[in-house]
């Protein structure tokens, strides 16, 4: 069983992606807004993966994004400065190549598409177990 | 002693004084010498005596003594044959004087010595006259008539396109420079007989046109130039009667002017050269500038006065200036020139035919003579060619020109020579050549000015493409990701062993879920094609309530509470029992946009978004209101929210996604439905106002 941190602010999505996660026997905790994630940030390293969207609010807690950096890739970054192993699923509607963060060249990064198809979905579980 | 000198030329008897020295004989002009026929000597034989007033002279020689008894001792060789007069009294000598055939001897001897001289000064002339570098066909005409002691000449060249004899050059100033009708008959005679040489007296028609008025000898001699329409006329005249030119000397005349006129045509092929090398520095698309450099290299090289260049407009029907040169302006025309080719001109006659060109030696006299347009020459317009532009299958315009001026002296007008219309046709043919790929240039343009449109239509296409694609993905990955994974939930709860009340509502809600999204994806899709929409949606009359706010609140309140976690709070009272002009299907897009966006800007409110009502001043229209306590918008951004693609700085700021087409299309539904969406507030809240049209007016 794995523990899985969820952050996603889409919450029709972040509902469903909770009921399978849960349903193969992990748990999931959903972080809907990157001000919950910059609150929790130290006790991250408790999870053993983190499925990390990319395009969501700023919030309050960050002060300020350059114009092409996407909340999501200043979460990562914040993310590997603590905790530099901690396996990230990054799931996104965003085209890879135009991000800033070159997740590619990432260890132990998994990148994923949206929509949130039946594939994507399935891709997502066997990271997951991985 | 006195004795006088007759020299033999031709058939008759020329005068000569004496004179030893070659050079004193060269400054003496051949019409200073007296000249008697042969006849005149005939019955004198060698060494017989006659009286001097048997002499009868046409004017007279004061060596001659008309009371002396002359003696006639005759010379003749091949290449002379003079008589010499000895007076007797030089021969009734002393006893102690030299013996009569002594001065008999002496004198032909100096006789001799005289003649020699002559000779040498003649040919000396001849020479001088023929061989100088700058020596043109006519100087050398003019130096055979001298040698030949003709009074009068004439070189006509037959020009083959205008079938004109044109005089090249004369002694004499011809009309016009050209043959009449009456008068080239005997020229044309001469051209299809056989003979190469013709020897008569002037006809009446030749001596009317005072060509040969006062002569009465004609010698014509036919030219050949190489080609085979190439064909010339000498003709010598003099005063003297059956003056007849040597069958040695006519020889040596025709292959020396043959010879100067064909060398004088190259120079004519140098002029089609330079002409020519206007043609490399042309241009695509640069016709007008080219037909105003062309015009003026060929009044340059070929001497006319003027030359123009007339291109057909196949829609309008008439030939418009493209370029002039004339003795006023070179290449351009301050005023535009047309010629309608509906009515009857000179030109326009040309560019009809089937003839191809046509030439005017007297325009002034000429029947139709309408020209809408007369290039500046010097004096009246005189002489003329037309030629027309064409191809196999087209026909381009016309190239003109205008009296040909002598380029010696820049004033006198001369004949064209077959030369210029040889190079005219040439140019001609290249110049259409030049025309048919500027129509094909044009044709091209025209293509690719289609193929242009047709990328930035196709570039246009995919750029809205794009934009949908983007628009949409943003839009729509909710639903999308809702419809795939809400049924896959809905198929796993089904799977439990025992389907509890709990999995029935998980699995309500989730159809519910995918009702919402399926509802939103509609309103999407409508935003984005309103356009489509407009044409084919018709106003009616509407409840504000019940047709425009609840449908929409039915899908996008529980959308927004669950997504944004905000409410939405309905003051029915100033909305109910509203009603409106409009299109339902129109009215509920630009609500729910109006909603998502105060959902999604809605971040940190604790406040609900309201829904209000109120009437616009003038009673016309209904004001249905929208508040949202969330991001503000900054007063510079006030008239650009609803600006395609314009995006916030607060939203910007906090990374929420969007294409910044919502404002704008919903304001653009309206203005078609004869409202407006107007931003009435900047913050706390910020108001929206859909202003909708309580009847509807066309």
């Amino acid at each position: 069983m794995k523990r899985i941190l969820l952050v996603e602010d889409d919450k029709y999505l972040s509902d469903d992606l909770h009921f399978f996660i849960t349903e193969a026997g992990h748990s999931c905790e959903v972080y809907h807004s990157a001000d919950q994630f910059m609150t929790n940030i130290d006790k991250l390293g408790e999870f053993d993966k983190i499925i990390l969207d990319i395009m969501m609010m700023k919030g309050k807690l960050i002060r300020k994004l350059d114009a092409d950096q996407e909340t999501g890739e200043f979460l990562y970054k914040e993310l590997r400065k603590r905790f530099p192993e901690i396996p990230v699923i990054v799931l996104s509607a965003k085209d890879y190549a135009n991000m800033i963060v070159d997740f590619s060249d990432e260890s132990n990064v998994y990148t994923l598409r949206k929509p949130v198809n039946e594939d994507v979905l399935r891709e997502l579980m066997k990271l997951i177990i991985k | 002693m006195e004795f006088l000198v007759f020299y033999r030329i031709n058939n008759y008897y020329v005068y000569l004084r004496d004179i030893s020295d070659p050079d004193t004989f060269l400054s003496i002009s051949s019409s200073d010498y007296s000249m008697y026929h042969e006849d005149y000597f005939a019955k004198y034989k060698d060494l017989c005596t006659y009286q001097g007033k048997e002499f009868h002279l046409d004017f007279d020689i004061p060596e001659i003594d008309l009371r002396e008894e002359y003696l006639v001792a005759r010379s003749t060789s091949t290449n002379s044959d003079y008589i010499t007069l000895i007076p007797l009294s030089e021969l009734r000598t002393s006893v102690f004087g030299p013996k009569k055939p002594d001065i008999i001897a002496l004198a032909t001897s100096r006789a001799r010595i005289i003649v020699l001289a002559f000779k040498m000064a003649q040919r000396q002339k001849l020479l001088q006259n023929l061989f100088s570098t700058k020596t043109d066909v006519r100087q050398s005409v003019q130096a055979f008539a001298d040698y030949c002691f003709f009074q009068k000449f004439a070189l006509w060249i037959y020009n083959p396109s205008s079938k004109h004899f044109c005089c090249l050059c004369s002694s004499h100033v011809m009309p016009r420079e050209y043959v009449s009708q009456d008068a080239d008959t005997s020229l044309y005679d001469f051209l299809l007989s056989a003979n190469t040489h013709d020897f008569r007296t002037p006809n009446k028609a030749e001596i009317n046109c005072e060509y040969a008025e006062g002569m009465n000898t004609l010698n014509r001699i036919k030219l050949c130039f190489g080609g085979d329409d190439e064909v010339g006329i000498l003709d010598f005249l003099s005063c003297h009667l059956k003056f007849l030119l040597r069958e040695r000397t006519l020889k040596m005349i025709k292959h020396h002017i043959e010879s100067k006129y064909v060398e004088s045509q190259q120079k004519s092929l140098l002029a089609l050269h330079k002409i020519e090398e206007a043609f490399s520095g042309y241009r695509l698309g640069h016709l007008r500038s080219f037909a105003r450099v062309l015009t003026s290299r060929i009044c340059d090289q070929l001497s006319f006065q003027a030359c123009s260049i007339f291109e057909y407009d196949g829609k309008n029907n008439t030939l418009n200036l493209l370029g002039v040169t004339d003795t006023e302006k070179m290449g351009k025309s301050k005023k535009k020139v047309t010629y309608d080719l509906n009515k009857p001109t000179f030109t326009g006659a040309v560019f009809k035919s089937g003839s191809g060109y046509a030439c005017s030696y007297d325009i002034e006299n000429d029947p139709q003579n309408s020209h809408t347009y007369d290039e500046t020459t010097e004096g009246e317009g005189k002489t003329w060619i037309a030629m027309t532009l064409r191809s196999e299958n087209a026909k381009w315009g016309i190239l003109r020109v205008k009296n040909k001026h002598n380029p010696e002296d820049n004033l006198s007008l001369i004949n064209f020579t077959p030369s210029d219309f040889f190079i005219l046709r040439s140019v001609c043919i290249h110049l259409s050549n030049v025309f048919s790929l500027e129509r094909g240039h044009k044709d091209n343009r025209t293509r690719m000015g289609d193929l242009e449109k047709k990328r930035s239509e196709v570039k246009h296409n995919f750029e809205e493409l794009k934009t949908f694609y983007n628009v949409f993905l943003h839009e729509i990955r909710t639903p999308i990701s809702t419809f795939s994974t809400s049924p896959l939930r809905i198929t796993r709860l089904l799977q439990a062993p025992i389907v509890t009340d709990q999995i029935k509502r998980d699995i309500e809600l989730k159809v519910n879920d995918i009702k919402i999204m399926g509802a939103r994806l509609a309103f999407i899709a409508n935003t984005y094609y309103f356009n489509e929409l407009v044409k084919s949606r018709r106003p009616e009359r509407l409840s504000v309530l019940q047709d425009i706010i609840f449908p929409v609140l039915h899908i996008t309140r529980e959308y927004v509470k669950k997504q944004h976690d905000v409410d939405i709070r309905v003051g029915a009272s100033s909305l109910e029992r509203v009603t409106v002009t409009g299109d339902k299907m129109l009215l509920n897009i630009v609500f729910n946009t109006l909603i998502s966006n105060a959902g999604k800007y809605a971040i940190g409110s604790q406040k609900p978004i309201a829904i209000y009502g109120e009437y616009d001043p003038s009673s016309r229209y209904f004001l249905i209101c929208v508040d949202n306590f969330g991001l503000p918008i900054y007063p510079n951004e006030k008239d650009l929210v609803f600006d395609s693609g314009y995006r916030g700085k607060a939203v910007l700021d906090q990374k929420i996604g969007g294409t910044g087409i919502g404002l704008y299309l919903a304001r653009e539904i309206m203005h078609k439905q004869n409202g407006d969406l107007i931003l009435s507030s900047l913050q706390d809240p910020v108001t929206f106002k859909i202003k909708v049209p309580m009847k509807w007016r066309t």
